[in-house]
């Protein structure tokens, strides 16, 4: 990346301000800044903005968006609450030097299309805080056109009764995932989300149709969800899996997820 | 610009470009023992220390750097050196290329967590990459040097 001008603001309002006044391309960990071939004429680092935290309240998690990939994976409060959902899913993005530098912000800033964090998000049903904006649906957030700049200041996670199981599928531990699926139970519905289709999540309705309210789905019903995840969503090829592989490969995966939640 | 940071103890002031990644500047400065590998996040040997938490220099823009502290394996070079000891012990060090982003690695490890399992240490070091040994020596000399060290 090419960079003409770096800034480090001390306030969400200077931030946001040199976002909406002069088009700033904002920085949360910058890990992939190597790999991005992009001019930017002023990047804004927003490591001075106290957004590194996991806070929980009651029954909700807030997560600051400087909060970093090891972080998720390593809280306790996060995988008590989640059973361990985070810690699978992050695992084994790259190596613990990378998942140090990978912010929650710059993930779903993002959007990637590989990420296995968006789609355990998108499950979760997590709200996304943008300064000046509020707080949005992640489903929204990651399908709808932004109404103005987008500066994310924190993720808020609802931990009551919720249940949910990642499963992901890689040609290397390390590498990134050619398919990845998340699903969640809460009071008697169910979220299923599939990942890096190449493109990001997206949750499959009719799949959560066919499990119902049923909370511990019969073997039968979570094949029947795979399928109709595979039949519903769509799949793109890229140097890691073709279409068919991917279609192949979310009726096995959905229905693993299903089975693992418990 | 110019950032103020300390490296290996040393407070240092070094200009850059905003775009400059860490690897680059901290060799540019003259600390070679920061090897540059696959140059996209992928491999570890380009692994420092920043604030004690092991990260990929080549993915890091050396702005962020600004205020921190560096440390490369010659800011740990008495554990690295025991740790090398063990690495040759078990032949587990051919070109040694590898080396100090292994060194930093499981430095940070024992830091962490001072009695880690084999899962543990395999998935600590999981971003470690080595085109030489097959892993399994060093995984042995980890598993040594982590015994030895625990008396």
């Amino acid at each position: 990346m090419e960079i003409s001008t770096y800034v480090r603001p001390q306030s969400l309002e200077e931030a946001y301000s040199l976002l909406a006044d002069k088009k700033a391309f904002l920085i949360g960990g910058g890990a992939w800044s190597r790999m991005n071939a992009r001019k930017v004429d002023l990047a804004v680092d927003l490591s001075s903005l106290d957004l590194r935290f996991i806070k929980k309240s009651g029954n909700k998690i807030e997560i600051g968006a400087m909060t970093t990939a090891r972080d998720l994976e390593t809280s306790s409060e996060l995988n008590e609450a989640f059973n361990g959902l985070f810690r699978k899913a992050l695992t084994h993005i790259v190596g613990v030097q990378m998942r140090n530098l990978i912010t929650l912000g710059g993930t779903v800033g993002g959007k990637f299309g590989f990420s296995d964090l968006n789609t355990v998000l998108l499950a979760l049903d997590a709200k996304v805080v943008l300064y000046k904006q509020g707080e949005v649906d992640f489903e929204s957030y990651l399908t709808e056109k932004s109404k103005g700049p987008v500066l994310i200041e924190k993720i808020v996670l609802d931990t009551e009764n919720v249940h949910g199981a990642y499963e992901g599928v890689r040609i290397s531990r390390t590498d990134f995932s050619i398919l990845n699926s998340c699903a969640v139970q809460r009071k008697g519905a169910w979220r299923i989300a599939v990942g890096a289709r190449p493109g990001g999540p997206r949750l499959s309705g009719k799949a959560a149709q066919v499990l119902g309210s049923t909370e511990k789905p019969a073997a039968e019903s979570a094949k029947k969800a795979g399928e109709a995840a595979a039949e519903e969503l769509d799949f793109g090829n890229d140097v890691r899996g073709t279409s068919e592989y991917r279609t192949s490969v979310c009726r096995s995966l959905v229905k693993r997820a299903i089975q693992e939640v418990e | 610009m110019t950032i103020e940071l300390k490296i290996n103890g040393r407070p240092r002031r070094l200009e850059i470009e905003p775009g400059d990644m860490l690897v680059d500047v901290l060799r540019d400065a003259g600390y070679v023992e920061v090897k540059k590998g696959c140059d996209s996040g992928s491999c570890g040997v380009c692994t420092v220390l920043i604030d004690g938490t092991p990260i990929l220099s080549c993915s890091t823009l050396a702005a962020k750097a600004e205020g921190r502290e560096i440390t490369t394996v010659k800011g740990i070079e008495k554990e690295a050196s025991e740790f090398a000891d063990f690495l040759t012990a078990e032949g587990a060090d051919q070109c040694g290329f590898c080396g100090p982003g292994f060194a930093l690695t499981v430095y940070a490890l024992m830091k962490e967590n001072n009695s880690p399992t084999e899962e543990e240490i395999r998935h600590y070091l999981a971003g470690n990459l080595c085109r030489c040994s097959g892993y399994e020596g060093q995984l042995r000399a980890i598993t040594k040097f982590v015994e030895a060290k625990n008396g």
